[in-house]
């Protein structure tokens, strides 16, 4: 598995679209969108607000867009298929890749956390919203990484993948609050509260200081209820792919 | 050993193959997969190793190792990466691999990416992982279509000296019968998803061609033909004479020698075995409709 993780880790950094969207960009528009005033506090809530909305589009970044658009042409170029004849069984690629795009989030999200440090007047966070920070990054990555497998198992062809994956990635960023705000019909605002980027964002604005568990229990529960959401798309994925095989 | 009973594949109403008999493949055995486009010998590698659902029973070895007619890999790494990765090994740390690399003249290609190797070098690289398995069972899915003659020639000189005294069982697919004549000691013959035949090449040599044939460059050659001697199918633009045995055929040879005719004689052709296979299938059809 360690070989395989290895290659997987420099196949996922082959893609710069995913080092752009996934690693640059988040920590470009919090450093952009930052506005330096008189007023220290103002300026550290500007500073935790942005840390905390554009956290997210790291695993978003890093996963949407590269891997359901490097599955689905790895799909349809037969790559998939000449991997499980080399003895590289689908179940281990999902897991090595998985294992290299949570490698990838992980120092993404150190550097970023780093960078943001640096850069942007940010007060001390406390060790569990520290390690909050990582365990909801990897949770949400993980959920992320199901829902890219399931679309690039269900829909066909590499540029109705990708076009999907682009709506996936956009929509996910606009209507959860990451990139602008915008006034949404309550149906669809409840709706949406179920992918947790806001659960994320609000709780780690709330509780940067925070060594409370029961503080981040609201983001935890709306993290499992996502992943589970998630899990089950990529269950039907997986009974639509192995029908695909067996309906000859 | 290989054992494929009854193997039926359908694609929808379609039926891509139905070999209707059993095959068994011997250990040690190579052997050559010969028809036409869409005859069904790519499906049958398909089913071998369940890239598609079929019918009927395969007994195989628990490893293959497959190389198919287009072998892709993700254009963000290098050669050097892929070998590594699919192989789960360390370059620097395998004689094996190594020793394939160079058996391969693979060195120069390590740190290029896949899209930037020619069609032959692509092929070798697939070849490399494909023999570095080791497995019971290799099937090679058109190893050769679309190279160049002095490629595929050094290609099929590497594989045999590499198979030489290895215990392999082989299935080779390809439209080049003269690769079969050096390598495979079996052949199976598909025509339209159905087997024509199966056998030890020399069997079906003798069963479809005869104890020998002499090719002359001649269409519709008019000649008498000596005891034992029958005019059989042969490519366009040739005659082919069947001989029984080896009197009629330096009957045939001296008769052609005398009238100064070129020509050659041969003891191994698929060609030969493969048009007299069809032909004969062709007629026993038509025998039994009429």
């Amino acid at each position: 598995m360690k070989h395989y993780i290895k290659f997987e880790l420099k196949n996922t950094l082959g893609y710069s679209l995913a080092m752009i969207v996934g690693g640059l960009l988040p920590m470009i528009l919090a450093i952009g969108n930052y506005h330096a005033t008189s007023n220290t506090l103002a300026n550290q809530a500007l500073a935790k607000g942005l840390f905390a909305t554009l956290l997210p589009m790291i695993p978003l970044g890093l996963v949407i867009l590269p891997f359901t658009i490097s599955f689905g042409r790895d799909m349809a170029d037969g790559v998939t298929t000449r991997f499980v004849l080399f003895g590289y069984r689908m179940a281990k690629q999902l897991v090595a890749k998985f294992v290299s795009v949570a490698i990838l989030v992980s120092l993404v999200t150190v550097v970023y956390c780093l960078v943001l440090y640096q850069v942007l007047p940010l007060p001390s966070m406390s060790m569990l919203s520290l390690a909050n920070v990582f365990a909801s990054t990897m949770i949400l990555t993980a959920a992320l990484y199901l829902l890219s497998f399931a679309i690039a198992q269900v829909f066909k062809g590499f540029n109705m993948i990708q076009g999907v994956a682009m709506v996936c990635y956009f929509g996910i960023a606009f209507l959860t609050g990451s990139m602008g705000t915008f006034q949404l019909p309550r149906t669809l605002e409840k709706a949406i509260e179920w992918i947790p980027f806001a659960a994320i964002r609000e709780t780690l604005k709330m509780h940067w200081g925070s060594n409370t568990v029961t503080d981040m229990q609201t983001e935890w529960f709306k993290l499992i209820v996502f992943l589970l959401i998630t899990l089950f798309l990529f269950g039907l994925a997986e009974f639509y792919r192995r029908l695909k095989i067996h309906a000859v | 050993m290989l054992e494929m009973k009854h193997i039926k594949v359908n694609y929808g109403e379609f039926v891509a193959l139905d070999m209707g008999r059993d095959i068994i493949v011997d250990a040690h055995d190579i052997v050559g997969i010969v028809g036409s486009n869409g005859a069904g010998k790519s499906t049958l590698i398909k089913a071998l190793t369940n890239q598609v659902a079929y019918t009927g029973k395969i007994v195989k070895p628990g490893q293959i190792a497959v190389h198919l007619q287009e072998n892709n890999y993700p254009a963000t790494v290098t050669c050097r990466t892929i070998l590594e990765g699919l192989l789960q090994t360390t370059y620097k740390k395998d004689p094996k691999l190594i020793e394939l690399v160079q058996f391969f003249d693979f060195e120069k290609n390590l740190k290029k990416k896949v899209a930037q190797l020619s069609g032959g070098q692509k092929q070798r690289l697939t070849i490399i992982m494909v023999l570095y398995q080791d497995a019971p069972l290799t099937c090679f899915d058109e190893l050769s279509t679309g190279l160049d003659f002095e490629t595929r020639f050094n290609l099929m000189a590497k594989i045999k000296a590499w198979y030489a005294n290895k215990p392999a069982m082989i299935l080779l697919i390809t439209h080049y019968f003269d690769e079969l004549e050096k390598l495979a000691n079996k052949l199976l013959i598909i025509d339209q998803g159905y087997v024509v035949d199966y056998d030890l090449t020399t069997m079906l040599f003798a069963k479809y061609v005869g104890y020998s044939a002499v090719v002359i460059d001649a269409p519709q050659l008019a000649i008498t033909l000596p005891k034992g001697c029958d005019i059989i199918r042969g490519e366009a633009g040739q005659t082919v004479i069947g001989c029984d045995n080896q009197n009629s055929q330096q009957l045939v040879i001296a008769h052609l020698n005398q009238h100064g005719f070129t020509f050659s004689a041969t003891r191994t052709s698929v060609t030969l075995i493969y048009l007299n296979a069809l032909h004969r299938r062709e007629i026993n059809r038509l025998g039994q409709t009429s």
